[in-house]
């Protein structure tokens, strides 16, 4: 065929072009293969090393440094790539066709439209306006506060509540869900909150400890996680206490129903106690101390108040006239009273380290067994010395670790900078108390104007309208979901702003997408307590889908009332993390030299190698005059005058032993309900971050499900094996949880871990939760009347195998998207 | 040449007789104008910097401190030479500032300040010539450029407009603030940290018998007037009350309550409270001819027995101010700023004042604060706690 | 040669006078009287301390 030059030409042109276009195709391509980079960052589990390519998130591993760094890293990427991610800014579909005038019962319906930011924002600005305008303070809750991410500049609570408060007045919360008794009674006793204290050093335990008693307390399963970037050096000290135990040099006590993972790790030995009854138990244990005069009372005389008005009633001269003998104590405990009496006299004769866990303050009367444990240790008069006296904290954030001496940086500022340029000046709270305890929300809304008593004052419960959540999830937290479910129906407006679709976004009116902290540059300590460096929190990838850094939310959100620039002082998020870095070496600059801050951001982190130990108290045994304690008197408070007059008859003058309002093992309720239902923060997670990561979860789950852990006997008993559906009931609840049967767990009492999250099968009331969360069956009732603290701890609940086919889990996986009509 | 002289003093001191008034007139005006020109030039000339950093003392000193500021170079490249700050611009004041600066010629002569060492050693005393210089005149010097008048507060950061709204209404001295704008301060003014270092600038220096003052930070107390007998410590924040002063040493009276258990060292501010105010040593503590005994009475919070007392002792006259507003003040800021990292923090009056010091223990690992600070921050916690506060809560 | 008539003697002596006056003795005393001013106020500030608000 002849080609004409015409063709000739073209085919030349063709080819030529494509020839040239072809590659620049492939080029983008190969380029981003090629394109990886390693970044450092940090996190509630621990600081990591990440590789990022092609713009994604590929592999993670522990940073050097750590020499016990926790699987949960592992879980990391199944956060920021999760099915749960917040795409897109959402409104709660019926909320936002009835404004004002919605369908309370829908809420929970999880159908929601997707909005613009702007929409989203303007709407918050709004009610905002609106429940200013229309109530007062007083209607607005936006003081809750959580775990949220880690990083201080990003600090999510912080954010929201300085833009709102820029905005006007809120009521705020005193406490917290961690250790909400604990905080409030031990100020009464040895003069501060305890809980948040730093402890007598690990070196200083290990050399001088003959006997360590955890009680109720599982430091290997809770020291993985962290209030900031978690070193994990507490696991180096409890390697060591392992080798001393296996070479019975100290001896390590666990007091607990179940088989604790640290008790595994040490290999020691465990004494079960019945749940609940741990006050008993210790009375019984002061009663042998004194009647065979074991006790320090040249201790007591010295550094305590208040014995001689305390004694009477463990002897039986008190108003009861019942005396707290073993004999008396094991009928309640079920443990022997010649093992109770042996425990005493263990304790007296050598150098004993109590150490408390939280989960034990988080029941019923919680402050009582934290008092009564400071009583024992004040009776064995070690307080004060290095490896002696008690200690409420030893499993949190690397406290005992000896600490470098160095400043750690501060955070975002939390309050506005002039307060006197709020939008709403307006302060009148109408009669309703501006602070109440963390957890009497639910009442609130519920009893809008109840007076309940609140640590030696009364507190006016608001009629809360609207609540603000930032990084924070009530629907895990709180306990008795079908009474929040009631509450809910009451709220006019919630906001919720997260980067996971908990079920508290799943309950809300506007849902705000925030990024994780790995889609953004922050700044951290390493290492709460013991401040061992800091480390930068270096960007991994960008934001995903249309989230957003709070800092950029909270902006937005101000300068709809003009305030943006106010807010952020002129600076960008780099300017913040630069600033508070800066500080940060300035205060170390007599103690640290510290590079500045491009170095630091380049080589991502700067350690600081101090060890200092630390003995608890020690100051204060010696020299009580000069360094007295923080109670009203100084001294260590067995009986207080200050609880005695507040006249409350679930916290009196001193310890006591108190019914519980359900209890097992014989208590009340166990007839109706046998089983006493644990939750324990989790193994895998912290307590409701990570549940949405599928990897991590698969690791776990049963059926998709959270485990419940139950011992052998049970099992039989309910004709339930290893890996079946369970349903976990009781009057306030149903809920579907996987069958492990362990060992671990004596008979009547099973575990399911707290964090897990609340998938209800539908928005009706009582509706059976298809994940398995705890709390959907927990009793919402407030410590006593001095703490008003969460007792997520004292319940009962009966358990039967699922028959039939079970729900799918609605737990996971965002909202159900509705198209606007 | 007596003769001459003579002669000279006749022509003198009689009226011309051949040179007229015009050339007269004429000639001593343009001398006049000339002489006063050249007056001016050489005087100006020993007005510039080139003159001031002739001398190796200044140029290898505060002259290469000056480099790093911002009074050398900024964005807007308006920058101050030595005597816009250092010479009073008014007439009188500038010539009076040349006689003196006849020292400053003994001084290059005799070298009292040729090394850097001696510099140094000198640094505070010639430091404070200047700030009482401009603290007499309101820097004034400073003014002469930085008009309050002239801010626009907008283009400030918000802790920039808050400082100097607050100055601005006072028409408050610069130097009160800005020490070491230009050049390096003295190195005993670390002596209190970063917080307090604020504070310690607004220290009094008049006292007045029978006038309460405050302390800014830890301060010792001595039994004798030529403060070398320790006889305690005086907290931070604690009230004084000025009996007399000798020298730099000021008698003070203190009054106070303190519980009869053990050797009744702390003294604290009110009955029942647990403020402290001053910690004394076990001598002087159990000494009854220093320590005057009033009425005992029973706490009923704990069934304690207190002690009202009163004594006088001897103190330094440094780090006190005048008005404890002044250290509430900074205490609210410092309380706002250091506790909000992981809650919001509590009210003030949301404790009473027994109940702050066990919060406070519990929160300070949290925080950067030096124990001065920590102090001062505690007492006025618990001097706005709900003890002293009305409002409803 | 005689030019140290009296007349012309004056004269010179006359121009002499005025160019000390104006040159020297005025300025010198100028400088010495403002400088005895800024001396005297220099004292007067030991005394009673530094110059206040001039405004």
């Amino acid at each position: 065929m002849a080609l004409s030059r015409r063709s000739f030409l073209k085919g030349i042109l063709g080819s030529g072009g494509a020839a040239m276009v072809g590659p620049s195709l492939l080029a983008p391509l190969s380029a981003k293969a090629a394109e990886e980079t390693w970044k450092i960052s940090g996190s509630h589990w621990g600081a990591f090393r990440a590789r990022i390519a092609g713009g994604t998130v590929v592999e993670l591993k522990p940073y050097e440094f750590d020499q016990t760094p926790t699987e949960m890293l592992e879980g990391i990427k199944g956060i920021i790539y999760s099915s749960s991610r917040i795409r897109y800014p959402m409104v709660r579909y019926e909320w936002y066709k009835n404004r004002g005038k919605a369908n309370p019962s829908t809420r929970g319906d999880n159908r929601f439209i997707r909005v613009t930011w702007d929409q989203a924002l303007d709407l918050f600005y709004q009610e905002l306006e609106r429940v200013q305008t229309t109530y007062g303070p007083w209607a607005l809750h936006a003081g809750q506060t959580g775990w949220r991410q880690t990083g201080q500049m990003h600090s999510c609570n912080n954010h929201m509540q300085r833009a709102v408060g820029m905005h006007g007045n809120y009521i705020r919360k005193v406490g917290d869900y961690s250790t909400g008794a604990g905080q409030t009674i031990m100020p009464y006793v040895t003069g501060s909150t305890e809980v948040y204290a730093q402890g007598t050093s690990w070196p200083l335990i290990l050399e001088n400890s003959k006997v360590i008693v955890l009680w109720a307390t599982d430091l290997a399963k809770n020291l993985q996680v962290g209030w900031n970037c978690e070193t994990h050096e507490s696991f180096d000290y409890l390697k060591q206490l392992q080798a001393k135990v296996a070479d019975g040099n100290i001896r390590v006590i666990s007091i607990d129903p179940v088989k604790s993972k640290t008790q595994h790790l040490l290999n020691c030995e465990q004494q079960y106690v019945h749940p609940q009854t741990d006050v008993a138990m210790m009375l019984a244990m002061a009663h042998t101390l004194y009647s065979e005069e074991l006790h320090d009372q040249d201790f007591l005389d010295t550094y305590t108040l208040g014995f001689e008005d305390f004694i009477p009633y463990v002897m039986g001269e008190g108003e009861d006239k019942i005396a707290k003998t073993p004999e008396w104590a094991a009928q309640i405990c079920g443990v022997d009273a010649e093992r109770i009496k042996e425990l005493a006299r263990l304790m007296a004769a050598e150098r004993t380290q109590l150490i408390f866990g939280w989960g034990l303050q988080r029941q019923q009367h919680g402050e009582q067994p934290y008092w009564m444990g400071a009583i024992l240790a004040a009776m064995l008069g070690q307080i004060g010395l290095p490896g002696g006296g008690v200690s409420y904290a030893h499993h949190y954030s690397s406290i005992g670790v000896p600490a470098s001496g160095a400043s750690a940086p501060g955070a975002f500022p939390l309050n506005p900078d002039r307060p006197e340029d709020r939008v709403h000046q307006n302060s009148d709270y109408q009669g309703y108390s501006s602070t109440i305890p963390v957890a009497r929300w639910v009442d609130a809304i519920l009893e809008p104007g109840k007076k309940i008593q609140y640590n030696g004052t009364t507190s006016t419960l608001p009629d809360i309208k609207m609540m603000v959540f930032s990084g924070n999830n009530p629907w895990h937290h709180h306990q008795d979901r079908n009474r929040m479910k009631r509450a809910f129906e009451k709220l006019e407006t919630v906001v919720a702003i997260d980067f996971a679709w908990t079920a508290t976004c799943r309950h809300a009116d506007i849902v705000l997408p925030a990024c994780t902290q790995f889609e953004r540059n922050d700044i951290d300590v390493y290492g709460s307590y013991c401040v061992r460096g800091v480390i930068a929190m270096q960007k991994l990838v960008d934001p995903l889908y249309q989230s957003r850094t709070d800092f950029e939310i909270m902006t937005e959100l101000c300068r709809r009332f003009d305030k943006h620039k106010q807010y952020t002082r002129g600076m960008d998020e780099m300017e913040w993390v630069a600033s508070l870095y800066q500080e940060c070496r300035e205060a170390n600059k007599d103690r640290y030299v510290m590079p500045e801050f491009k170095q630091f951001w380049q080589d991502g982190i700067v350690l600081f190698d101090g060890m200092n130990n630390y003995v608890h108290h020690a100051a204060f045994r010696e020299d009580p005059e000069i360094n007295p304690l923080g109670t009203p008197s100084g001294f260590i408070e067995i009986f207080s005058r200050k609880i005695a007059s507040f006249g409350y008859d679930d916290c009196k003058g001193h310890p006591t032993w108190m019914e519980k309002a359900e209890r097992s093992h014989g208590g009340p309720g166990s007839d109706k309900h046998p089983l006493w239902l644990q939750s324990c923060h989790p193994d895998y997670r912290l307590h409701s971050q990570m549940c949405e990561s599928k990897p991590m979860r698969e690791r776990y789950a049963v059926q998709g499900r959270e485990p419940i852990y139950m011992s052998p006997q049970d099992a039989k008993q309910y004709g339930i094996s290893d890996g079946d559906l369970v349903r976990v009931f009781n009057d306030r609840g149903q809920l579907l949880a996987g069958a492990v049967v362990s060992d671990n767990y004596p008979q009547g009492v099973v575990r399911i871990h707290e964090g897990a999250w609340y998938g209800p099968e539908d928005e009706k009331m009582g509706a059976l939760d298809t994940y398995g969360d705890p709390n959907t069956v927990t009793l919402d009732l407030g410590s006593s009347k001095l703490a008003q603290a969460t007792s997520a701890n004292t319940c009962l609940v009966s358990i039967e195998k699922f028959q039939g086919t079970a729900p799918e889990v609605t737990a996971f996986g965002g909202p159900s998207e509705v198209a606007p009509t | 040449m007596l003769s001459k002289l003579k002669a000279l003093w006749r022509t003198m001191t009689r009226p011309a007789k051949h040179i007229s008034l015009g050339v007269l007139t004429l000639g001593g005006f343009l001398a006049g104008v000339i002489f006063w020109g050249g007056f001016n030039t050489a005087l100006e000339a020993s007005n510039t910097e080139e003159f001031c950093i002739g001398c190796h003392e200044m140029r290898d000193n505060v002259y290469v401190e000056l480099q790093q500021t911002v009074h050398w170079s900024n964005h807007s490249g308006v920058r101050a030479t030595c005597p816009d700050c250092h010479v009073p611009h008014n007439w009188t004041d500038k010539i009076a500032r040349k006689m003196q600066a006849s020292k400053e010629l003994w001084g290059t002569i005799f070298g009292t300040i040729d090394t850097r060492e001696k510099f140094l050693a000198k640094r505070l005393e010639l430091a404070t010539h200047e700030w009482d210089r401009l603290s007499a005149n309101g820097s004034l010097e400073c003014k002469n450029c930085h008009e309050y008048a002239s801010m626009d507060w907008d283009a400030m950061s918000e802790v920039a407009r808050t400082q100097m709204e607050q100055a601005a209404e006072r028409d408050q001295s610069c130097i009160d603030c800005h020490k070491g704008i230009a050049h390096e301060l003295p190195e005993s003014m670390a002596a209190a940290s970063g917080a307090l270092a604020g504070l310690q600038r607004q220290a009094t220096s008049r006292f007045n018998p029978g006038q309460q003052y405050f302390s800014i930070r830890q301060l010792p107390l001595f039994t004798d007037s030529a403060l070398s007998q320790e006889a305690g410590i005086l907290n931070s924040g604690s009230v004084i009350t000025v009996v007399a002063q000798q020298g730099d040493a000021l008698q003070v009276e203190i009054d106070g309550w303190r519980k009869t258990k053990g050797f009744g060292r702390v003294i604290n501010e009110e009955f029942g409270q647990n403020i402290r105010e001053v910690t004394l040593e076990k001598e002087v503590a159990t000494d009854d001819s220093m320590i005057q005994g009033f009425e005992v009475q029973e706490d009923p919070l704990t069934g304690l027995p207190w002690q009202r007392v009163s004594f006088q002792l001897w103190m330094g006259k440094d780090d006190l101010v005048d008005d404890r507003e002044i250290l509430w003040q900074e205490a609210s800021e410092l309380y706002v700023k250091n506790c909000s990292t992981c809650h919001s923090q509590p009210e003030e009056a949301h404790f009473d004042t027994n109940t702050w010091p066990g919060m406070w223990a519990g929160m300070l690992s949290f925080v950067n604060l030096d124990g001065d600070t920590q102090e001062l921050v505690l007492k006025y916690l618990q001097k706005h706690s709900s003890d002293y506060s009305d409002g409803h809560h | 040669m005689e030019s140290t008539n009296p007349q012309e003697q004056s004269k010179r002596s006359e121009w002499l006078s005025f160019l000390i006056i104006c040159v020297f003795l005025f300025p010198i005393l100028s400088v010495v009287f403002v400088g005895g001013y800024g001396f005297i106020v220099w004292m007067l500030q030991l005394i009673y301390g530094p110059p206040g608000h001039s405004i």
